[in-house]
């Protein structure tokens, strides 16, 4: 019960009124930004950063919390109402909730989307904040190999998940670890890759990669096919919002399922929300076709935006857990933060819950009211959030520009980082277009020089014995669940991959039969 | 959004994709191949400090090695590839035009910053980019512009405390 006592201590800490406001406002840039078509969460916190920079960690913490939460909300608005899901794992909830708003229930999708995302997030923040002392505990016995074996790991769960084939994750991590070796070395002080540029001895910051891959180069590839590519007119958020009692009865159990199953894969280093969140939309579907459901797959059915949305969430609550207690981000957006800690001079992991534990339970505690905050944000308000669909593109990408211009200024205001943002952003925008996937780089820049320093010191450490690598029950736990879930997850995205190509077809045709018959 | 633009747009044709395999996805290959080549010779060219096993230079082969292996792998993949298995995305015809505006916005901001100054800077980039991607009534967006410069410019100097260049306007204030 230490625990409840800490996330009590938490709440007095969170609950003042600079951080409530920080956090107010960091719900509203995170829905807002995920909204927008094409941003997603990972943009929201990549843009936000900069302007951290002044703020004292508490606060800032607060504020990435309650944007991080945000985007998630705010991705399945956009994927409901224009069929454009902001991030992977808000696909497969819009399959469902884009048929149910073209059957004029969008209100009640968005709702049922915003409930289940809180369902997803309370249930998982509570499962992190009571078993982070046993999670923590575990951490501590990690030596170097331990570390280099999950440094591995993740390398290779966010290679095999987040893309289309292996191959190109891999090629995505690799320039992700060549832009991290770039700097001073921390082990022996060698200069390494710097071409004598002095700007460089300090490496390339995060930061422009983070806005450079993912803010500039999002707006490159918008220019690249401003021309070829047309955009879908968004639909108009009617009905009303509020679930009558039978609706909640289909949706609550459907809710508790996705959270069930989301919850395990935020807390192993698996890479995004991806996987859950279709495994809980096959899982609803396998139901309806049971109940012999007509809505499923028609005119849009509550189970099928509850299930993974619900799933999503409770992804991103473990992944939290998994990024406090280990250090380990497991998604572009988690990467990102693990940034934010660093830059504030913390590192994540068994430590943190030592040396900055009031720090900490007022995060967890913030992932709580943010949750809260963002309910309130988006159960009446989804329609008027709907209304942030109508800014230009033209407008939207220009300000981006902007901004991505500024916050990577604002780092040492050295023309410089502007270049580096340039050049990034032309990389970003290949990725993009040959369907290079981008967490990969984020995690190979983060987690790349772990690797690197665990690994040479277990060579010391070992004398040259190359078994030390698997000595410990840790590392081969780690090792064979990598192994395993190799295969069960190759299995799992075959199956997905046609589940997500029939599903895309039905829906666009039924969208070009609905725009057929509004003209 | 405008009653003019959603006609503009209507106009404009819908998608254009092609149904040959994208020669431009050789160039992720060809990127890789470049990245690999400058991490090797970086790596062989370094002047190690201290003589620990493995060195500064271990990771650096390494990497390079993996970039070179994906860029060989990648264009094979790409040699025995048909059509069908590219993306839609990589097929669709590149807007060169627009793109260039973009980038070329960037680029003239990046060189104007310094001499320039930030007011003048942001609203150009602003502006400029709003046009390469298809804005069309070009006062209002120039207003629109100066505002969002002058309102970052507020926010990161007077809330956050960061210098932007003021350049010539400098003078002025």
């Amino acid at each position: 019960m230490e625990q409840l006592v800490n996330l009590i201590g938490g709440f007095a800490g969170a609950l003042t009124p600079m951080n409530l406001l920080l956090l107010f406002i960091g719900a509203l840039l995170g829905t807002a930004v995920g909204v927008l078509p094409g941003l997603g969460s990972s943009m929201a916190v990549a843009l936000l950063l900069p302007v951290t920079f002044s703020m004292d960690p508490t606060g800032a913490l607060i504020m990435f919390a309650g944007v991080y939460y945000g985007g998630l909300f705010g991705d399945s608005i956009s994927g409901i109402l224009l069929n454009t899901p902001g991030s992977a794992t808000a696909i497969a909830g819009s399959f469902e909730g884009h048929r149910m708003a073209l059957d004029g229930r969008a209100a009640k999708a968005l709702a049922t989307s915003a409930l289940g995302a809180f369902t997803g997030g309370l249930l998982a923040t509570t499962v992190v904040v009571f078993t982070s002392p046993y999670i923590v505990k575990l951490a501590s016995m990690f030596g170097p190999a331990e570390y280099f074996a999950l440094a591995i790991f993740a390398f290779v769960a966010i290679s095999w998940v987040v893309a289309e084939s292996f191959l190109k994750g891999i090629a995505s991590l690799a320039i992700g670890l060549l832009i991290a070796l770039i700097g001073v070395d921390s082990v022996s002080g060698t200069v390494r890759m710097t071409m004598d540029v002095p700007h460089l001895f300090d490496g390339i910051d995060i930061i422009v990669v983070t806005v450079g891959l993912l803010a500039l180069g999002e707006v490159f590839y918008r220019a690249s096919r401003r021309r070829t590519v047309n955009g879908r007119n968004s639909i108009i958020a009617s009905g009303r919002p509020w679930l009558n009692r039978k609706e909640i009865r289909q949706a609550l159990p459907a809710w508790l399922r996705g959270t069930a199953m989301g919850l395990p894969f935020g807390a192993i280093p698996a890479g995004g929300a991806e996987v859950p969140s279709f495994l809980a939309y096959s899982t609803e579907k396998k139901l309806a076709e049971r109940r012999k459901d007509a809505f499923f797959g028609t005119r849009g059915a509550i189970q099928g935006v509850a299930g993974p949305e619900a799933a999503g969430n409770a992804t991103a609550g473990s992944a939290m857990g998994a990024l406090l207690a280990i250090g380990l981000p497991t998604s572009a957006t988690a990467a990102i933060m693990l940034a934010a800690f660093r830059q504030y001079g913390m590192q994540p992991g068994p430590l943190l819950f030592d040396r900055s534990a009031d720090l900490v339970w007022t995060l967890f505690a913030s992932l709580f009211l943010g949750l809260f905050v963002l309910l309130a944000l988006n159960l009446p308000f989804a329609p008027l959030w709907a209304k942030l669909l109508k800014i230009p593109t033209h407008l939207l990408y220009a300000g981006i520009a902007v901004l991505a211009a500024v916050g990577v200024y604002a780092i040492g205001g050295s023309v410089v980082d502007l270049l580096l943002l340039l050049g990034l952003g032309l990389l970003g925008l290949m990725m993009r277009r040959f369907d290079l996937p981008l967490a990969p780089v984020l995690i190979g820049v983060i987690l790349g020089p772990m690797a690197e320093t665990e690994l040479r010191r277990s060579v010391s450490v070992a004398e040259g014995n190359l078994l030390f690598f698997v000595s410990s029950p840790v590392t081969i736990i780690l090792y064979s669940v990598l192994i395993i879930g190799a295969l069960v997850l190759a299995g799992i995205r075959l199956r997905n991959r046609t589940v997500l190509k029939r599903e895309i077809k039905t829906v666009s045709t039924a969208a070009a039969a609905e725009d057929e018959v509004s003209r | 959004m405008s009653e003019n633009q959603i006609r503009d747009e209507a106009q404009e044709p819908s998608s254009a994709v092609s149904d040959k395999r994208p020669v431009g996805a050789l160039i992720v290959s060809a990127v890789l191949l470049v990245f690999g080549v400058f991490a090797l010779q970086q790596a062989a060219s370094m002047k190690i400090i201290g003589d620990s096993m493995p060195g500064p230079d271990f990771f650096p082969y390494v990497i390079g090695v993996l970039l070179l292996l994906t860029a060989v792998l990648l264009s094979l993949q790409w040699f025995r590839s048909s059509a069908e298995d590219h993306p839609q995305e990589s097929r669709t015809t590149m807007d060169w035009i627009s793109l260039g505006g973009a980038v070329a916005s960037f680029v003239g901001f990046i060189l104007l910053l310094e001499p320039l100054g930030w007011l003048i800077c942001a609203s150009a980039l602003f502006w400029f980019m709003s046009f390469s991607l298809g804005g069309k009534k070009h006062l209002s967006n120039a207003a629109i512009a100066v505002l969002f410069a002058a309102i970052t410019q507020i926010i990161f100097s007077m809330g956050l405390g960061i210098n932007l260049p003021a350049g010539i306007l400098g003078g002025l204030s």
